[in-house]
């Protein structure tokens, strides 16, 4: 809510112009008023004419070196602040996320060495079981035994058979494209 | 809004009104200095709240804050790390390590009512509701509720989202083959401290050396990466291999009950040696225990028996003491031995096993000695070597050593000494068949290795070496060189002869 209060109203005008002075010519010295006015063509009362005269509006001062280089020095850090703060963020947002990720990883990486382990021992007990019911006499599996075998005689050794040199040189294919 | 009036404006302009004809502007504000007081003072006094309350934190109680943050934020990992697994030389586990959980509760801090947590308690830690209930209301905070609780049923009870639980994750040592390598690879206590066989010998190595550690924490409990030990991340996850071999074993073992029962024997055991290189293939031995109950069996049959009792040889000793003969040149294979049956040694009376049946054998080759384990042929036998050099070459064998087998609680052999020995005449009489004189089963062994083996003393061993997952070979325990006590020719000989010991 705004309240806005309904003072004596200061004449715009003039201040919009005082401030006009003070702002376009900070080095002329106060003119008169009464030129001032008929400058402005408020005065209705004809008056002497008065001699046109030029003043030339003076030139602005060339800005100094330093100052131009001072200026360029705050606006390239202005710009270089601005980068180096998004870096910075981005810099610090990476390694947050970084540091979670690691956490992230890490802590699976925990809980599967765990299953690892636990999937290891389960393996042993189960297989120690398994043996446990073969070596049970209602299995039915008997411990592997010579009288329970078949031992085969090596076969007598075949005569060497000389190969065909002839009949295994394959017919030269001609060496043109087949498809077509 | 850029304006406050204060409360009683409104009133203010209404009476303002009345009393005078000219309006005056409705919103102004009429500076009052007791209000700025009121709101400065407002201000100050609440800079001043705020000044004092930082000083408590930051100076009263920085300390105590500081500690409760570094409680917060770092946490030690002085957890028991997983002892190394044990394999079998076909990398078959036979002892490994698993994490175990052990229930507290703390029912101050229960948000639901205790009727409710105990019936959704009691199947997960298989005891009753009514038990859970009472047990709650022994104490506020830290109530044991169940030990040695699976991974499943502690993540069971982390599904269920409950207010005052509290799992403390353990190790627990598992031996899967439960009496299979009992008497070999031995068990863990409570502390987790080796208390039999490579558990015990091989202690330092299995437990794995990463020390008490330092880490950040952040808000959701996971670890910060920062500051951490160089060698955090890696794992150390060699193995400790054994020379034996599981199905041998099994197989060793139910032989040996087998013949136990048939026998109706107190114990046996069954030693299956490389006697090249002292490897123990098999080390099966009756009675046995299952390591994972290690509490409930008796003393007597946790001991490694094969290790640590003596007993006298008698004609298993046989062959040993051929080679004797034989390397000391005292007897050729060739020689004949005239055996009466019974003979009388320093007015002792010697006689063979079976001399009730058979009476004497009349002459007797080394091989026949041997194939009908004669006792009086043995006297004759070893009566050709001086009875000090017998007693040199039984010192040689190092009788009264031990073999060096890297397990605990091994016993050394007995024999008598240099005097008696060599003073009485009945001493290398009865050693010549293995009486007067005691060793351990292993040792035994050991000495009739050097006969299959070319004459070498080899020390017998069950541990090869620490192994990466990969398989290759990390580190191996130092082993003596074997010592050479028989010439290949004496052993190959003796090996020819020996026919039968042992009856």
């Amino acid at each position: 809510m705004t309240a806005a209060l309904r003072p004596d109203i200061p004449d715009r005008r003039s201040a919009r112009r005082t401030a006009y002075r003070s702002s376009t010519l900070p080095n002329l010295s106060p003119p008169e008023p009464r030129r001032s006015l008929s400058d402005h063509g408020f005065d209705r009362e004809p008056q002497a004419r008065p001699v046109p005269r030029v003043t030339a509006l003076p030139q602005p001062r060339p800005v100094p070196a330093w100052l131009k280089l001072l200026i360029r020095v705050q606006q390239g850090s202005t710009v270089m602040t601005l980068l180096l703060m998004g870096t910075v963020l981005a810099i610090y947002g990476w390694t947050v996320l970084t540091q979670q990720r690691w956490g992230y990883e890490y802590r699976r990486w925990g809980a599967l060495q765990k299953h690892e382990q636990q999937l290891m021992a389960t393996n042993e007990v189960l297989k120690n079981q398994m043996a446990q019911q073969a070596e049970m006499p209602k299995a039915g599996l008997v411990a592997p035994s010579p009288s329970n075998m078949i031992f085969l005689a090596p076969a007598a050794l075949r005569p060497p058979v000389p190969p065909d040199i002839e009949a295994s040189t394959p017919a030269l294919l001609p060496n043109r494209p087949l498809g077509y | 809004m850029a304006l406050s009036f204060p409360p009683s404006g409104a009133r203010r302009r209404r009476t303002d009104q009345r009393r005078s004809p000219i309006r005056r502007p409705a919103h102004t504000l009429v500076p009052s200095k007791s209000r700025l007081v009121v709101v400065w003072s407002v201000l100050m006094f609440g800079m001043a709240l705020l000044t004092l309350n930082l000083l408590r934190i930051q100076i009263f109680q920085a300390s105590m804050l500081q500690e409760r943050a570094k409680g917060q934020q770092m946490i030690s990992t002085n957890a028991a790390m997983p002892r190394r697994p044990i394999v079998d030389r076909t990398n078959n586990v036979l002892a490994i390590d698993r994490p175990v959980y052990t229930l507290f509760v703390h029912p101050s801090m229960f948000s639901k009512e205790k009727e409710a947590i105990a019936a959704a308690l009691s199947p997960l830690v298989n005891q009753p509701a009514i038990e859970l209930l009472q047990r709650f209301d022994t104490g506020e905070t830290g109530v044991r509720i169940a030990d040695l609780l699976t991974e499943n049923a502690a993540s069971s009870i982390n599904r269920l989202q409950l207010d005052g639980m509290d799992l403390v994750e353990e190790q627990q040592r598992l031996y899967p083959q439960q009496d299979l390598f009992a008497n070999v690879i031995g068990y863990v206590n409570q502390d987790r401290q080796g208390q039999a066989g490579v558990e015990l010998s091989l202690e330092k190595l299995l437990q794995r050396p990463k020390g008490a550690m330092q880490l950040n924490r952040s808000g959701d409990g996971s670890i910060i990466p920062i500051n951490l030990p160089e060698d955090f991340l890696k794992k150390d996850e060699q193995r400790l291999k054994l020379t034996v071999d599981s199905q041998l074993q099994r197989a060793s073992h139910s032989i040996l009950k087998q013949q136990l029962e048939a026998y109706s024997a107190k114990r046996g055991a069954v030693l299956v040696m490389d006697v090249q290189d002292g490897s123990l293939i098999t080390m099966a031995s009756e009675p046995s225990y299952d390591a994972n109950k290690y509490y409930e069996a008796s003393p007597e049959s946790r001991k490694d028996w094969i290790l640590s009792d003596l007993y006298e040889p008698g004609s298993t000793f046989k062959p040993v003491n051929v080679a004797i003969a034989l390397e000391s040149g005292a007897a050729q294979p060739t020689d004949m031995f005239y055996d009466e049956g019974a003979i009388k040694v320093g007015g002792w009376t010697i006689q063979n096993n079976d001399f009730e049946s058979q009476g004497g054998r009349g002459n007797l080759s080394i091989a026949d000695i041997l194939k009908y384990s004669s006792n009086v042929g043995m006297v004759h036998l070893m009566h050709k070597l001086q009875a000090g050099l017998y007693y040199g070459w039984l010192e040689r064998l190092g009788l009264d050593e031990e073999t060096g087998i890297d397990l605990p609680a091994e016993s050394a052999g007995q024999s008598k000494g240099y005097e008696q020995f060599t003073e009485s005449p009945i001493e290398p009489a009865t050693t010549a068949f293995g009486q007067g004189l005691s060793l351990t089963p292993l040792k035994l062994l050991q000495l009739h290795s050097t006969i299959a083996n070319g004459g070498k003393l080899i020390v017998p061993h069950v541990v090869q070496g620490l192994y990466s997952p990969e398989g290759e070979l990390q580190w191996q325990p130092p082993r003596p060189q074997p010592r050479q006590i028989f010439s290949p020719q004496t052993t190959r000989a003796d090996a020819e002869n020996d026919g039968g010991s042992g009856h």
